[in-house]
C-alpha cells in the first residue's frame, strides 16, 4: 500500500481543507466583530464548540463501529471503531487544555468544575480507559471484542453524564454561548463555517487514522 | 430455573468461605476510620462531606469485592465448565450481578451504624427512602461493576482495569447518590431529587441491558 | 452428527486454526492428534462454547453452534487440563449443580451411590479444594457418568490419571462405545489410540493434514512422529 498523499482524493481532500482552515482563522481573528465584556477571549467560541462537536461525532462513530463489529465480526469495523476514538479522544483533549486557557482571563481560575469540561474529562477518562482495555485486554480479537463492548458502554453513557453534570453544578457564570443570538448575525454564519472547517479536520484525521491502521493489519497478519 | 441454581451456588459459595463479605466489611471500617481521622475537625463539617464519603466507602469497597467475584471461576477453571454447560451468558451476567448485590447491601447493613455511630449522623431520617436509594444504587453499581470485573477475569492488568474503567462509567450514579443522600439527611422528600433518581435508575436500566446481551461477547475467551 | 465448517482461530494475529472442517458421524471414537501447539485444546473449546471462534459455522444434531442460544449444548460435554470445579463446594455439591444446569432428573441418592463407587464417599463434607488430581479425576467421570450427552469433548483424558482412575476409564470408555456415545479427544497416549480411536484427525499448523477411519498401528507411529 502506498503513503496516505499519494492518493489524489487524499491529496485534494487535505489541500481543500488547508485552504478552508485558512480561511476560517483569517474570519476569526479579521472578520468576527468584537463582542463587549469578553473581547477576544470571546473568540474562543469559534472553535471551543466544534472542538467539542467533533469530539462527540468520533464517540458517536466508536458507538456505531462496535455494534457493527461485535455484530459483523468482520476487522474493518474494528479498526473503523479504534481510528474514531482516537481522533474523538485528541478533541476531547483539546478541549481540556483550551478550556483552562480561557477560562484564567475571565473567571480568575482555570478550573472550576463548571459542568461542560468537568463532562468532557470524565469521557476523557472514560476513553482512556477504551485504550487501556485495548492495550492490556488481551490478545487480538478478544482485546477488540472487550473494547467494543466498553465503547457500546461508554457513549451510553455520555447523555448520562452530560445531564447528571449540568445539574450537579448549575452554572453561575455565563459561558461564552449563552447570549449569542441577540447579537450580530455574522457571529453565527462565522460560527457555522468554523464548525465546517473542524468537521473536515476531523474527516481527515479518521481518513488518515483509517490508512494507517489498514496498514498495520496487513503488517500483522503477514 | 437456572437463575435460581446459579445465584444459589453464589450464596452458597459466599456462606462457606465468607471471603467477600468479610473482606469488603473490613475494608469499609478501614475506610470509615481513615475518614474520621482524616477529618479531624468539627462535627459540623462532618455533617457537609458525609454523602460524599459514605458513596465513596462504597465505592472501594465495590471495587474490592468486584475483583474477588470472579475468583471462584477462575481458581480451577470452573468458568469453562459453565460455558459449555447449556446456559445463556445472559443468566451468568445476572446470576453474578444479583449475587453481588446482595453482598454489597450486605456490607452496607454491617457498616453503616458504625458510619452513623463514628461521624455522628443526626437521627430523623426517612429511613425506607434512603434503604430505597441505597438499593438502586448499589444495583447500578453491581451492573457496571460484573462487566467490567468480568472483563478484567482475563485480563492481565484485571486489578488495574477495573476501578480505572468503573470510576468515569459510574460517575453519574455516584453524584446522584449523594445528592440524594445529602437530601434526605437534610430532610428533603422525593419530589425534590426526583431527577437524579431517575438519573439512577435509567444506569440501571440500560446497563443491566447492555450487560445481558453483551456477556457472551466478555465471557468467552 | 456433527459437522464443523471453517472454523478459524487467532491469537495476536497468528491463526492457530485456519479454516478447520471435518464431520463426525454418530458413534465414533476420533482421536485429535498433532503437536503441542497445533490448536487441538482450542479446537475442543471451540466447540464447548468456551473460546468463541474467528470465523466458521457448525451444526451439532441440527442446531447450530455460536449463536446467542445456548440449549444445544446440552448434547455436548467438555473435559479438559483443569479440574473445571467450584473450589469451596464440596464434590456432591459440584455434581448436583452441574446436573441441575444441565435439567437432569438425577435423584441424590444416585450421586450419592455414585461417589462410593468410585471412592470419593469419605470426602463428603470436604470443598473440592482439597481434593488429590486422582480424586477431581474421578469426580469428573461421575459428572460424566450422571449426565446425559451425545457428544463428548475430551482434552487428553489419560494424562495424570492414577491406575485406578485409568481402569474407571477404560470401562466407561467402553461403555460409551456401546451406547453409541460419540467422542473426539486429543491425547498423546499411542496406545490408547490404538485400543480406543476408529479415526484419527490430524491437527498441524491450523490445519486438518490427515484424517482417516482405517486406524493402523503404523499410522498412529508415523503421525505420532511427526510423518505424515
Amino acid at each position: 500500500m502506498k503513503s496516505y498523499l499519494s492518493y489524489e482524493k487524499n491529496k485534494l481532500l487535505a489541500i481543500g481543507t488547508l485552504i478552508i482552515v485558512l480561511v476560517n482563522l483569517y474570519l476569526i481573528i479579521f472578520v468576527a466583530p468584537m463582542v463587549p465584556e469578553q473581547e477576544w477571549a470571546q473568540r474562543i467560541f469559534y472553535y471551543h464548540v466544534p472542538l467539542a462537536w467533533n469530539s462527540f461525532l468520533g464517540y458517536l462513530g466508536v458507538l456505531v463501529f462496535s455494534i457493527l463489529y461485535l455484530v459483523k465480526r468482520d476487522p474493518k469495523w474494528d479498526v473503523w471503531a479504534l481510528s474514531m476514538a482516537e481522533t474523538g479522544t485528541v478533541f476531547a483533549f483539546l478541549i481540556l487544555i483550551t478550556g483552562p486557557i480561557w477560562a484564567k482571563p475571565i473567571w480568575g481560575s482555570p478550573w472550576t468544575w463548571e459542568p461542560r469540561l468537568t463532562t468532557t474529562l470524565i469521557l476523557f477518562l472514560l476513553y482512556i480507559g477504551y485504550f487501556m482495555i485495548r492495550e492490556f485486554g488481551g490478545p487480538y480479537e478478544r482485546s477488540s471484542r472487550y473494547a467494543a463492548v466498553l465503547g457500546i458502554l461508554a457513549f451510553v453513557d455520555v447523555p448520562i453524564i452530560y445531564f447528571a453534570v449540568n445539574f450537579w453544578a448549575p452554572s453561575v457564570q455565563s459561558h461564552p454561548q449563552r447570549g449569542i443570538g441577540g447579537h450580530d448575525p455574522s457571529i453565527k454564519y462565522i460560527f457555522f463555517f468554523s464548525l465546517f472547517s473542524f468537521t473536515l479536520i476531523l474527516v481527515n484525521m479518521i481518513r488518515y487514522r483509517l490508512h494507517a491502521g489498514r496498514l498495520e493489519q496487513k503488517r500483522l497478519e503477514a | 430455573m437456572q437463575l435460581l441454581t446459579l445465584i444459589n451456588k453464589e450464596l452458597r459459595q459466599e456462606m462457606r468461605s465468607k471471603e467477600s463479605i468479610v473482606s469488603m466489611t473490613v475494608f469499609g471500617v478501614t475506610v470509615i476510620l481513615l475518614f474520621a481521622f482524616a477529618f479531624n475537625a468539627a462535627p459540623v463539617e462532618f455533617q457537609r462531606f458525609l454523602p460524599g464519603l459514605i458513596w465513596m466507602t462504597y465505592l472501594f469497597v465495590s471495587i474490592l469485592g468486584l475483583l474477588r467475584s470472579f475468583a471462584s471461576e477462575k481458581e480451577m477453571d470452573a468458568f469453562a465448565a459453565l460455558l459449555s454447560s447449556p446456559v445463556d451468558r445472559g443468566n451468568i451476567f445476572l446470576a453474578k450481578l444479583i449475587s453481588f448485590w446482595i453482598f454489597i447491601i450486605g456490607t452496607q447493613l454491617l457498616t453503616m451504624p458504625l458510619f452513623s455511630a463514628f461521624l455522628n449522623l443526626r437521627l430523623g431520617i426517612n429511613i425506607s427512602l434512603l434503604t430505597g436509594v441505597f438499593i438502586l444504587t448499589d444495583w447500578s453499581i453491581a451492573a457496571i461493576g460484573v462487566m467490567v470485573s468480568g472483563m478484567g477475569l482475563r485480563t492481565r492488568m484485571g486489578e488495574v482495569l477495573v476501578p480505572v474503567l468503573l470510576f468515569p462509567l459510574l460517575s453519574p450514579v455516584l453524584i446522584g447518590a449523594t445528592k440524594i443522600t445529602a437530601g434526605i439527611f437534610r430532610g428533603e422528600t422525593l419530589a425534590d431529587f426526583n431527577f437524579w433518581v431517575m438519573i439512577i435508575l435509567t444506569f440501571a436500566v440500560i446497563f443491566t441491558l447492555v450487560g445481558y446481551l453483551t456477556f457472551g461477547s466478555i465471557s468467552e475467551e | 452428527m456433527l459437522t464443523v465448517n471453517n472454523i478459524s482461530k487467532s491469537f495476536h494475529h497468528k491463526k492457530i486454526l485456519k479454516q478447520v472442517s471435518f464431520e463426525v458421524g454418530r458413534g465414533e471414537h476420533v482421536a485429535l492428534l498433532g503437536p503441542n501447539g497445533a490448536g487441538k485444546t482450542t479446537l475442543l473449546k471451540i466447540l464447548a462454547g468456551i473460546v468463541r471462534p474467528l470465523s466458521g459455522t457448525a451444526e451439532l444434531l441440527g442446531e447450530k453452534l455460536f449463536t446467542e442460544n445456548s440449549a444445544h449444548r446440552r448434547h455436548l460435554i467438555f473435559w479438559g487440563h483443569a479440574a473445571l470445579f467450584y473450589p469451596a463446594l464440596t464434590g456432591y455439591e459440584n455434581i448436583a449443580l452441574f446436573l441441575a444446569l444441565r435439567a437432569e432428573k438425577v435423584s441424590p441418592e444416585s450421586i450419592r451411590e455414585h461417589l462410593e463407587r468410585y471412592h470419593l464417599e469419605g470426602s463428603k463434607k470436604d470443598p473440592v479444594r482439597t481434593y488429590s488430581a486422582g480424586m477431581l479425576q474421578r469426580l469428573t467421570m461421575i459428572k460424566l457418568t450422571l449426565s446425559s450427552w451425545q457428544l463428548g469433548l475430551i482434552d487428553e483424558p489419560t494424562t495424570g490419571l492414577d491406575i485406578e482412575g485409568l481402569e474407571f476409564l477404560k470401562s466407561l470408555s467402553e461403555q460409551w462405545k456401546r451406547e453409541s456415545k460419540t467422542l473426539i479427544f486429543s491425547t498423546h497416549d499411542a496406545d490408547w489410540v490404538r485400543d480406543r480411536a476408529d479415526r484419527i484427525l490430524l491437527i498441524d499448523q491450523g490445519k486438518v493434514a490427515f484424517d482417516t477411519r482405517e486406524v493402523k498401528t503404523a499410522d498412529i507411529q508415523a503421525v505420532m512422529q511427526g510423518k505424515f
